[in-house]
């Protein structure tokens, strides 16, 4: 038997029992990035979930995560991350649960040579969507969605006075920022302003006050912004789209107009 | 003197015959089960070792296994006082994650197993608490077990083939 044949037929063989026993990235510890989709309202999101495993030593194998969520596109420094210490997975139908307690969105997958794909919920509005991540490479985002956008941006809209006792100017814009703040829950803190312009969109008269508080709910997307002088407050939703819009009160005369304003 | 040698030829031979006495029922028993063990062993030893190979079928993923099997004596009373020593083959299923020999696996014992040499049958029953209970059921030459598992508590089931590996 020549040299070439015997190469032949010891593939065959080798190929016949399977080939490789196990692809290298068949192992279940690694960084995954993710796709995650807004079903309902047609969005996606990035993440990154890193998995980690530690053998006990009695043949158990414990599986650890950390779920980093983006806002914006992948380089955006505005993210939640999400421990979550166990994450039990059933060895022969692949299922691998992320849930924590503590934290508001879990994960419900199959993690199956390199790939984890499955749902993920949130309490706010039950399964949020499907979810893949790869090891190898980005999965692709769904055809027809939309990323969401990050919180921060500069915001232009208009003030609808409603309120006959309130005059407020109806120009206005608003700034946020968000910064990570590991002191805080969710880990990220959201600053701003706002400034109400006199004239039209640009001129230098305007009169600007910094937020005192902004509290953001990144999955029910519900938004209350307090500023610092005058006493006004926003209470409203801005949605995934960046369209923030809402109710604005002011000390003493409660509710004075609506506000509309688009992230640019 | 040759009278005495008459007189100690009976002695004698009454004392051979004391020491040669029948065995009791139960040491008999105790005999038959040994050398049924001894039988069993040699049946069992040349399956026994260690076999790599894959598990497929549970959501179309090919697992990467390894299946260590020893013979081992597994007493079982059966109610009687004498517990008896059963050969069984005993061990473990480790399933990989990853290359095989990688740090990541999870280890499921072998609960108990069955082989008919005449049709060279092999059963093992294994626990875990992921599946409870899975069952093997394959061909065992020696060399490779070719066959199919099932685990009923989640309902699926797919083949198995491992090749011994240090033939």
């Amino acid at each position: 038997m020549t040299f070439t044949k015997r190469l032949i037929l010891t593939s065959l063989v080798w190929l016949s029992f399977g080939g490789p026993l196990a692809l290298a990235d068949s192992s279940i510890q690694g960084t995954y990035q993710a796709v995650l989709d807004h079903d309902a309202k047609a969005y996606y999101q990035f993440a990154i979930v890193t998995l980690r495993t530690v053998n006990s030593g009695n043949g158990n194998l414990k599986i650890s995560a950390n779920v980093r969520i983006y806002f914006g596109d992948l380089n955006s420094n505005e993210f939640l991350s999400y421990e979550y210490p166990d994450c039990p997975m059933n060895i022969l139908t692949r299922q691998i649960s992320l849930k924590n307690d503590n934290f508001d969105v879990s994960f419900i997958g199959y993690l199956k040579e390199g790939e984890l794909s499955g749902d993920w919920y949130s309490p706010a509005v039950g399964r949020v969507g499907k979810f893949t991540a790869s090891k190898i490479a980005m999965p692709p985002v769904p055809s027809g969605f939309e990323l969401v956008k990050s919180v921060t941006g500069h915001y232009i809209g208009k003030l609808t006075n409603t309120n006959p006792n309130s005059s407020l100017p109806e120009t206005v814009t608003i700034s946020l920022v968000t910064t990570q703040d590991s002191t805080i829950a969710g880990g990220i803190k959201v600053s701003g302003n706002m400034r109400f312009y006199l004239g039209e969109l640009g001129s230098t008269e305007y009169i600007e006050t910094p937020f005192q508080t902004v509290d953001f709910n990144f999955y029910n997307r519900y938004i209350t912004a307090k500023t610092e002088r005058y006493g006004i407050a926003i209470k409203g939703n801005l949605e995934l789209n960046g369209v923030l819009s809402g109710n604005v009160f002011a000390d003493g005369l409660g509710m004075v107009g609506t506000i509309e304003a688009r992230g640019q | 003197m040759k009278y005495l040698f008459f007189l100690i030829l009976p002695l004698i031979l009454s004392t051979i015959g004391c020491s040669q006495k029948k065995l009791s029922e139960r040491d008999r028993q105790l005999q038959d089960q040994q050398q049924a063990n001894d039988l069993k062993k040699a049946e069992l030893s040349p399956i026994a070792g260690e076999y790599i190979g894959e598990l497929t079928g549970a959501n179309d993923y090919r697992q990467t296994i390894r299946l260590s099997l020893e013979v081992r004596d597994v007493p079982e009373s059966d109610g009687k006082p004498d517990a008896i020593l059963i050969p069984k083959l005993l061990g473990t299923l480790r399933f990989y994650f990853g290359e095989l020999d990688s740090p990541e696996f999870i280890d499921a014992p072998v609960r108990s197993s069955e082989y008919i040499k005449a049709r060279d049958q092999l059963s093992l029953v294994l626990e875990h608490v992921q599946f409870k209970e899975m069952v093997i059921t394959g061909i065992a030459d020696g060399t490779s077990i070719t066959g199919s598992w099932n685990a009923a508590s989640l309902g699926v089931s797919g083949a198995i083939r491992v090749q011994r590996r240090n033939p």
